[in-house]
């Protein structure tokens, strides 16, 4: 007896998902970059030629501007001091006011649905207000001169350490607060008893990160007429003064080196491992060459698993991936969801 | 004391500011955004296609031995600590005023962070799904492309976006040395004290920004 065997033909598997409509959108989305990026490079005429030209150029200038023209050891101690002493009071000056707006807009210590969205408001808006146009308009209100440096620097970080400080009383442990609250403290006494002990690394390791932005920051406002290095470049480059002036840009660029590594050690120090690495740079190197940290210490991902919150563990200690784990020490991204952390809440704190 | 009556002087100076007014050259400052927006664009195209190998090299679970991931950190690392006005004087001195100068800073500015950016997230993907395929026989090159550049492709995305939106705020300032677009109109109009055009320059940048990040955020949600 014979049984007929009926093989069906085995369909091919599909071997590629079927693209998805969202699938398709960001492709075309980063397709129109690609493309724009491209038309961008073409209408700038960035092409072999310019880069040749420029190259020819370069060498023949850098014959030319090769003693290069340092400024006097005292001249270049008066703008350097100058530069720092604007920067210093600046990140103070940023510091105390993004503390109170902070206070203002933390969960745990504002109970006001109103005054907490205000405070966020008001944080939100000073990130939008970029440094430059702040220091054009405190120059025309205070004249030319150191305060309108401190005033624009220190007013447009509290975009970014606001809601760094924010965040950080939000994330950390409310037992303390909870506690001294319990026992009969008011307001103030809770805020100074128990909130800002728990946050102080915090607050200290946020405010040095924002020293060496400020730093930078500080350059460029030389251009408008704020004192200090800055001003000094300006006006060598617009002179044409190039040995002067690429001498200067030197001793700005040394300048955020010495800051960068000494900010660096202190962070890591305040934070231990917590401290992200990302942003250590030069600190990195500098252990590398001594030797005396491992590169595991200081690689290691910024995110340890965070202190679970009031005893119950955390939904997820992954650390959040958009665009801004390096930026900041503590999770800027607020607390992380299983998905990453909310992205919504992510681009706000990267963006100086 | 001149700190007080600065403050006596804040709603004239206030004044002064406002109504933000395009100062009769409307052609010319959106001309000049447009300049602006090619720059941020040629920077962050240029520092993409620098970055992405430089990232993938960089990043500790892809290179292919433990030294040449080193050394691509310690270039990330040199790169990133170099400030991008620093470098848009140098390239302002060299290639000559003009938005080269600004693009070309940009670019270099932007390889140091979004490699950086591509190597942490490279690390950061779920090693199990790579070793799944290589226990399957795949190469280096089927695991790279199969596992673990399909894993990461969204976070290089959002990375891309950011850095254009960092980059475009850059080049407005950038502008300010030398170095193409807006910022050199923002620094003539405060030269010749109409700060009504400041302010009008201030929104459009703003404008521009909001834009970017709209896109940005509609990308996060789109490949999430």
């Amino acid at each position: 007896m014979l049984t007929t065997l009926v093989v069906e033909k085995p369909e091919t598997p599909r071997t590629l998902n079927t693209p998805t409509p969202a699938g398709v959108l960001a492709t075309v989305i980063m397709l129109a970059f690609v493309t724009a990026g491209a038309w961008a490079v073409a209408e700038l005429k960035i092409n072999a030629a310019t880069l040749v030209r420029g190259w020819e150029n370069a060498v023949r200038f850098f014959r030319n501007v090769m003693p290069l023209d340092f400024p006097g050891l005292a001249e270049l101690w008066e703008m350097t001091a100058l530069t720092l002493a604007i920067v210093v009071s600046a990140t103070v000056l940023a510091v105390v006011l993004s503390l109170i707006a902070a206070l203002l807009a933390a969960r745990p210590t504002s109970k006001s649905p109103a005054v907490r969205a205000t405070a966020r408001f008001f944080i939100v808006l000073m990130r939008a207000a970029p440094e430059l146009i702040l220091a054009i308009f405190f120059i025309r209100v205070f004249g030319f001169g150191s305060m309108a440096g401190i005033l624009a620097l220190g007013l447009s970080s509290i975009g970014m350490v606001g809601k760094l400080y924010a965040d950080a009383i939000e994330d950390a442990d409310d037992g303390p607060r909870e506690a001294v609250e319990t026992n009969g403290a008011g307001r103030i006494q809770q805020i100074f008893g128990a909130t800002l002990p728990t946050v102080m690394p915090a607050i200290v390791a946020t405010g040095l990160h924002r020293f060496d932005i400020n730093l930078r920051n500080s350059v460029i406002l030389g251009w408008v007429g704020v004192g200090g290095i800055g001003m000094e470049l300006s006006t060598a480059l617009s002179v044409r003064q190039y040995d002067r002036g690429l001498a200067l840009a030197l001793v700005v660029l040394a300048l955020c080196i010495i800051t960068e590594i000494v900010s660096g050690m202190w962070r890591s120090r305040l934070l231990g491992r917590r401290a992200e690495p990302s942003r250590f740079g030069f600190l990195w190197l500098f252990g590398k060459m001594k030797g005396r940290w491992s590169p595991e210490l200081l690689d290691a991902p910024p995110h340890p698993p965070a202190p679970s919150r009031r005893g119950m563990p955390r939904a997820s200690a992954r650390p959040c991936s958009p665009a801004c784990s390096w930026r900041s020490s503590p999770c800027p991204c607020g607390p992380p969801t299983s998905t990453g952390c909310a992205s919504s809440r992510a681009s706000p704190a990267c963006l100086r | 004391m001149r700190f007080f009556e600065g403050f006596a002087r804040l709603p004239e100076v206030t004044a002064r500011f406002l109504p933000p007014s395009d100062g009769g050259h409307l052609v010319l400052l959106l001309e000049q955004l447009l300049i602006t927006f090619q720059i941020a664009l040629a920077g962050t195209l240029l520092g993409a296609v620098i970055a992405l190998p430089v990232g993938v090299l960089a990043a500790r679970n892809v290179a292919p031995n433990p030294t040449t991931a080193k050394v691509f950190r310690t270039i990330i690392v040199v790169t990133r600590g170099i400030p991008e006005l620093i470098l848009a004087i140098v390239f302002v001195i060299v290639t000559g005023m003009g938005p080269v100068a600004g693009a070309l800073a940009l670019a270099v500015g932007a390889m140091g962070l979004l490699s950086k950016l591509v190597a942490d997230s490279l690390e950061e993907t779920d090693t199990r799904v790579q070793t799944a395929l290589r226990a399957n026989g795949a190469t280096e090159w089927q695991v790279f492309f199969g596992a673990t550049l399909r894993q990461v492709a969204p976070a290089v995305i959002a990375h891309v976006i950011y850095q254009l939106d960092v980059n475009f705020r850059s080049a407005t300032l950038l502008g300010v040395v030398g170095a193409g677009g807006i910022g050199f109109y923002l620094l003539n109009a405060n030269r010749v004290l109409q700060f009504e055009v400041v302010t009008f320059i201030l929104v459009l940048v703003v404008a521009v920004v909001l834009a970017l990040e709209a896109i940005a955020v509609l990308l996060r949600y789109i490949v999430r």
